[in-house]
């Protein structure tokens, strides 16, 4: 079976062992369709289950890659029988392969998660909670119309509350994701494609918004391999 | 160098820990995804493929791509 | 590459309220649904109403979507919303029955949370 890293642009030099080894000790090697190949290791049977020290190994491979030129990093765990699927898959899919290389040319993912600051205050649990989230389940003879407004409501609360920090940093990116919200007091959870010219400049921007925002507490992270960028919406059915 | 562990008796979490927490959610449900599957198994014995790609769409999604959709009463849109 | 920790660029002095997850990715750290006989009962029932939950989040996601859209009749809002309710009561009283809360139920799906 082949463990699948990610997929870039084929190149002659330097050769991949030169840039790192992989799962298992297994060397690395790269499958090729057109100009397109993906970088994979082989083995009897699959190398890792995913353990902590697993997952770094593998980033690890990731980010060994990156740093020779861009790469379209895979989803953790992606294994194939075969070389025929992988050139199959390259194939079919080159146009929006390649665009997304050339989309992630230069940049890094940079993640943000901002969390409402523990604990609220009691006064501020009522049905329209600071974070939009639910907290009670609706009285006694509700109607229907009313409880769908009062949802609306409630994700208007939460949309705007996650815009008001994650305008400022997307307009530093090149794209930016913003997932709707997980867990109750989580505000933003964020994926942004920038330049890396440009890290230093986003990370004084997360300081800046925390420093203005007391009442929220951030974690900036990175800078990671494109994992939320591989896709756009033009190439028919995304996540 | 490593990490700067936070020396507080009640805080047991490093920044490795919330590193890999930021990783897991690029790991395991970014990247580029060939087929996209899951594979459910019970005592170890693989029993249901799942094949993911098109498994969840709104309607709204799945009309805008073309496909034809049996309505809940059964006729087809 | 930089070791874990220094992928950490701005950070609370606590980390503990970033590192929740942590606890119920245990579960997700593996693709297969694992299943022992000492807790198949307790640990199925989480699975299938963290799956019901998850289509019932979706549902109401999209029926959020259709009634901005103002493409519904009145009175299919108001069914609309009424089942919502009534699903959603129903959640309630399946994780009471249970003894599961909204922290159980957050299996990470993959691909499938991020539907959400």
């Amino acid at each position: 079976m082949l463990w699948v890293y990610a997929i870039w642009e084929h190149a002659p030099e330097p050769p991949l062992a030169a840039i790192a080894t992989g799962l298992a000790d297994a060397p690395l090697d790269a499958v090729r369709a057109g100009p397109l190949a993906a970088v994979v290791s082989r083995h009897a049977e699959a190398p890792a289950s995913p353990t902590r020290a697993a997952l770094w190994e593998h980033e690890r491979v990731v980010e060994a890659l990156m740093a020779e030129r861009p790469v379209l990093p895979m989803r953790f765990g992606s294994t194939v029988d075969g070389e025929p699927r992988i050139r199959a898959f390259l194939d079919e899919r080159e146009a929006p392969l390649a665009a997304a290389l050339a989309r992630v040319r230069g940049h890094v993912e940079l993640s943000v998660r901002a969390l409402a600051r523990e604990p609220a205050p009691p006064d501020l649990r009522s049905s329209a909670s600071r974070d939009g989230t639910r907290t009670t389940t609706p009285p006694d003879g509700t109607s229907g119309r009313d409880y769908l407004l009062a949802l609306l409501a409630r994700e208007r609360v939460a949309d705007d509350a996650a815009d008001a920090l994650h305008a400022p940093l997307a307009t530093l990116a090149a794209d930016a994701h913003r997932a709707p919200p997980r867990d109750v007091g989580e505000l933003l959870r964020g994926a942004y494609l920038v330049p890396r010219a440009a890290i230093p400049r986003f990370r004084r921007k997360v300081d800046q918004l925390q420093a203005r925002r007391p009442d929220v507490t951030f974690l900036c992270t990175g800078p990671w391999p494109p994992y939320s960028f591989v896709e756009s919406e033009d190439d028919g059915f995304t996540r | 160098m490593g990490a700067s562990r936070n020396q507080a008796a009640d805080n047991l979490v490093s920044r490795d820990d919330v590193a890999l927490v930021d990783l897991l959610d690029r790991l395991l449900a970014g990247g580029v995804v060939i087929g996209g599957d899951i594979t459910l198994s019970l005592a170890d014995v693989d029993l249901v493929y799942v094949g993911l790609r098109a498994l969840v769409t709104s309607v709204e999604t799945a009309e805008a791509q073309g496909l034809s959709l049996p309505t809940s009463n059964g006729r087809r849109r | 590459m930089d070791s874990p920790a220094d992928k950490v660029f701005s950070a609370p002095l606590d980390l503990r309220p970033f590192a929740r997850d942590l606890a119920r990715l245990d579960d997700a750290f593996d693709r297969r649904i694992r299943a022992d006989p000492e807790n198949v009962e307790r640990g199925l029932a989480q699975l299938v109403l963290t799956v019901v939950e998850l289509l019932r989040q979706l549902m109401e996601r999209q029926a959020l979507r259709r009634v901005e859209s103002g493409a519904l009749d009145d009175e299919t809002i108001e069914r609309l919303g009424r089942t919502l309710m009534a699903l959603e009561q129903r959640m309630e009283e399946l994780k009471e029955t249970f003894e599961l809360d909204d922290e159980d139920l957050n299996l990470d799906l993959g691909p499938l949370g991020r539907l959400l």
